[in-house]
């Protein structure tokens, strides 16, 4: 797995998290719960976020945002048994030889890759 | 939601052998993947951790993180003798551990409810020190059982 796809995974992992704590029914369980944190969680993990994309390059991390904002969902993902885990399309099988690079899903554009 | 019904033997470590934080984080995901996903997801969790400690105290952490890492909900328990030095809120080292693991998008929030039972278990477990009795996971699996049975 190249550093590039690590980082973006690292993105997206923290998107994640600051989707969750955007949310005021997870923060009240959270809360519930009994966990203590930051007066701010959220500006502390786009501080975080801010300082992760700064270790990519930008037109890369500009197609991570565009693809976060079309699909909502997720932007990278890994490739599943040959077919693409975003929208489940099947992945040319020229591409599974090209795992170190960053590539996209033909069909969906969202980022791939393989475990 | 029953907590034990997603307990599973392979994935209780009764005997943890790390003492520090991260070290334990990677042994308790150590139970679920290896290589670069378990990297992934130790970032992940020490991230979620530096906006507070999920040590809630008395005793008790339950780590918690979302990842395509896995396909659905996973929970990890580890248990240590000597205790985990892990920031809790009283400061106090954690001898009880439940990681949870779940898909970004899972259905009817499945990672929120369960999140919540944990919490719930948790303080039964530690009412007369409960969870040191068991010797094998199978033992723990069936005290979470009982307690669940009389919530």
């Amino acid at each position: 797995m190249s550093e590039e796809i690590k980082i973006l995974l690292e993105l997206q992992h923290l998107d994640y998290m600051i989707k969750d704590w955007r949310n005021d029914e997870t923060r009240k369980q959270f809360q519930k719960i009994g966990f203590k944190v930051e007066d701010d969680p959220v500006q502390m993990l786009l501080k975080k976020r801010e300082k992760l994309a700064e270790r990519i390059n930008k037109s890369l991390y500009q197609m991570y945002e565009r693809i976060l904002s079309r699909y909502k969902d997720w932007a990278i993902v890994p490739v599943l048994n040959g077919f693409c885990g975003g929208c489940f399309s099947k992945v040319p099988t020229e591409l599974s030889g090209q795992r170190k690079v960053i590539n996209n899903c033909p069909n969906c554009g969202r980022f791939i890759y393989w475990d | 939601m029953n907590l034990y019904s997603l307990l599973k033997p392979e994935r209780i470590n009764l005997d943890l052998a790390s003492r520090k934080k991260q070290e334990v984080l990677r042994e308790l995901v150590g139970a679920i993947r290896k290589n670069e996903d378990a990297d992934l997801l130790v970032s992940t969790l020490l991230k979620r951790e530096d906006l507070g400690s999920t040590g809630i105290g008395k005793g008790v952490a339950i780590p918690h993180g979302r990842s395509l890492v896995v396909d659905k909900l996973e929970l990890v328990v580890g248990r240590s003798k000597e205790g985990v030095s892990f920031d809790a809120i009283d400061k106090k080292p954690v001898h009880l551990f439940f990681l949870i693991v779940a898909p970004p998008q899972d259905p009817g929030n499945q990672y929120l409810i369960i999140l919540g039972r944990v919490a719930v278990v948790c303080q039964e477990l530690l009412k007369r020190k409960a969870y040191e009795k068991p010797e094998t996971p199978e033992e723990f699996i069936k005290l979470v059982k009982e307690i669940e049975g009389k919530l």
